[in-house]
């Protein structure tokens, strides 16, 4: 009864307060499910991945404001989902789990305005990979039939922007800290301390003109990832950066440039840490001719200034991204292929995918993730090659 | 008798074909600067409807404004819903000085990216949103990209007109050729013919519902049928409004990432 009280309860405050106003309800419901790839080892034919989500998202307008509220109820039916935006709840097992993804009232006056609560934003002109694009954190806890924009975690955040005809200009402040999520849990790592004096701090000017695009970042705040200690505790560091971005357009074809500099970034040794320079730079190009055809190629460098041999990462690091995407049957069906691969020991992560449209609302997708090592049996994709797999996804949008 | 017969019609032969009558290009220009309002909206309703009679349905509201001689627009979908909220904008320029077409600068948002792409504003050739219309029927496709001839003079359910033909200049574009049946009193399109590269008949366009709204020509439905698919879009506009206020700030890449434009 106290929870049919509860129920009622919440309705009402749901709908007491947008009475007048223009309201949207929208939203999606996915179930899917994915077993090991043959080469799998223990894994194969096993499920790998077994999901059900309800993804729902509401605005509320009232002339110049608007109230968004994403969140996500999820049943996974291997368990264990992660704490921190993504908590169990309903009962022990961590099979359930509910997401508040973004919460937040947005007002936009004449020139400035102003978006306060929980909120994403994307920065960077890169795609699917990360260079300046570190102001949320990410849920490392998906790695198949995911993809790199849906990782993105909100942040609890005033965000004060002033725009002009052609640019605007964000300023950020960041009071309370959010990890990213790892398989591993976040439990065991001791977090920044809720204080005022924890605050994150980032800035953003972008301008838009006929001839290339072009934005500024700037981001005072701390690593999304623990660093493990001398003492074996893990911890997040405090971290800087400034970053840049272009976007030009030339015929068919859209090149893409982006850069970040961390100074003094701290770095994994292998025990304990050390503080270097860090650049990551992509270079990269959208072309979209004619036929439905889109095609991206990236190639994204990484280097960390000094020498050390003790760095659990080598100091440069270079990888290239591609990804072809074809439209049929009047956009009813799309194939796609994209393909990371890691230069330096060629090992690559690919995912082709159908995606078919049964009706405006239903969506059906086969997503095929191939993990492979490289020749020397190393590399950043080639550990996850027990995780290859195919997935069978459906989507009712509303 | 019969010399002097000759001669007036030989007169009024002459005085008919010296009337000033208009090129081909002339009249291309006359329907590209066909007058549409400083600014407009409408809500288009495109109905796919495939070779076995099953239709999608795809809802977008479009703004118009013109800001000295580049004309700007935003569209926004609405449905279906999986798309909802995919904002593009795009400005479009006049033709360079050479005649030759300028592209437009076009930028996409994605919601579920959350953020704003630059994207290519030259390729109008291609299906818009699988369609059977092109970026390009969508807007104005400019001048630059053809050259025109008139192949004569019909009636379309009544109304005269002139059978205007658009030859691309590019060899390899899709749609190589378009036969337009142009109003000779309003310069509005009333029925199309487009054919492939190897001039085959390859989409048809009929046109109805045509009147003035606020005193601007406006086509309510268009429906364009490819011929080789059986497959065809109805297109239809509702709530058109012209030279109503429209926020400026509509038509700027911060009003797509702030999902503002509804």
């Amino acid at each position: 009864m106290r929870k049919l009280i509860t129920a009622v309860l919440s309705v009402l405050v749901l709908c007491i307060p947008v009475y007048g106003q223009d309201v949207d309800y929208s939203g999606s419901f996915v179930s899917q499910a994915g077993v090991g790839l043959p080469y799998t080892h223990d894994n194969k034919g096993d499920f790998l991945i077994s999901q059900t989500y309800f993804d729902s998202t509401f605005r509320a307008y009232m002339d110049e404001t608007m109230l968004y509220v994403n969140s996500i109820l999820m049943y996974d039916a291997l368990g264990d989902q992660t704490s921190n935006g993504v908590s169990a709840f309903v009962d022990d097992d961590g099979n359930f789990a509910l997401q508040l993804k973004e919460a937040y009232f947005d007002w936009r006056g004449e020139k400035m305005a102003l978006r306060v609560g929980r909120q994403i934003s994307a920065w960077g002109k890169a795609d699917g990979v990360q260079i300046a694009d570190i102001l949320c954190p990410q849920d490392e806890t998906k790695l198949i039939a995911s993809d790199y924009k849906d990782s993105r975690l909100g942040i609890d955040a005033v965000r004060l922007s002033y725009i002009g005809e052609s640019s605007q200009t964000d300023f950020y402040w960041i009071p309370i800290f959010t990890p990213s999520t790892t398989p591993e849990g976040i439990d065991d790592y001791h977090q920044p301390d809720k204080g005022l004096y924890s605050s994150e701090y980032a800035a953003r000017f972008s301008k838009y003109m006929s001839a290339f695009d072009f934005s500024f970042y700037g981001f005072y705040g701390w690593e999304d990832l623990p660093l493990i200690s001398s003492d074996g505790k893990g911890k997040y560091k405090r971290m800087a950066m400034v970053g840049a971005d272009a976007a030009i357009p030339v015929g068919d074809f859209v090149l893409r440039t982006e850069a970040a500099f961390f100074p003094q970034r701290y770095m994994q040794k292998e025990t304990g840490t050390t503080r270097r320079n860090q650049v990551k730079a992509l270079a990269g190009f959208d072309w979209t001719p004619s036929g439905g055809w889109t095609i991206t190629a990236q190639y994204v460098a990484d280097i960390v200034t000094g020498g050390d041999s003790s760095l659990v990462r080598h100091t440069y690091e270079h990888m290239a991204t591609l990804n072809i995407e074809k439209t049929f049957m009047n956009e009813t069906l799309t194939l796609s292929a994209e393909c990371y691969a890691d230069l330096r020991y060629f090992s690559t992560s690919t995912e082709l995918m159908a995606e078919y449209k049964l009706t405006d609302a239903i969506t059906m997708y086969l997503i095929a993730d191939f993990f492979l090592e490289g020749p020397e049996k190393e590399g950043m994709y080639g550990e996850y090659r027990d995780l290859s797999c195919i997935t069978l996804k459906g989507k009712y949008s509303f | 008798m019969r010399k002097l017969i000759i001669i007036c019609a030989v007169i009024m032969l002459v005085a008919v074909t010296s009337l000033p009558a208009q090129d081909a290009q002339e009249i291309a220009k006359a329907v590209y600067d066909l007058p549409d309002g400083n600014t407009s909206s409408h809500v288009a309703v495109l109905t796919l409807i495939d070779k076995s009679g099953k239709s999608r349905v795809r809802e977008i509201v479009q703004f118009n404004m013109k800001d000295g001689t580049t004309k700007k627009n935003v569209t926004v979908f609405r449905s279906p819903k999986d798309v909802a909220g995919v904002s593009y904008l795009s400005f479009d320029y006049p033709d360079n000085p050479d005649g030759s077409a300028k592209d437009s600068d076009s930028w996409l948002y994605l919601p579920a990216m959350k953020k704003v792409r630059r994207v290519s504003g030259s390729s109008k050739d291609d299906d818009f949103q699988g369609t059977d219309f092109t970026y390009d029927d969508m807007g104005d496709r400019s001048l630059g990209k053809d050259t025109f001839a008139i192949l004569g003079e019909d009636n379309v359910d009544g109304i005269a007109c002139w059978k205007l033909e658009y030859t691309a200049k590019d060899k390899n574009a899709k749609i190589s050729r378009r036969v337009l049946w142009i109003g000779k009193d309003n310069y509005v399109t009333y029925k199309g013919e487009y054919y492939d590269k190897q001039n085959k008949l390859f989409k048809t366009l009929v046109c109805e519902n045509i009147e003035q709204i606020d005193g601007y020509w406006t086509t309510q439905k268009m429906t364009m049928t490819t011929l080789t698919t059986n497959h065809k879009t109805v297109f239809e506009m509702k709530d058109i409004q012209y030279d109503k206020d429209i926020n400026p700030a509509f038509f700027t890449v911060s009003a797509l990432e702030r999902e503002q434009v509804k």
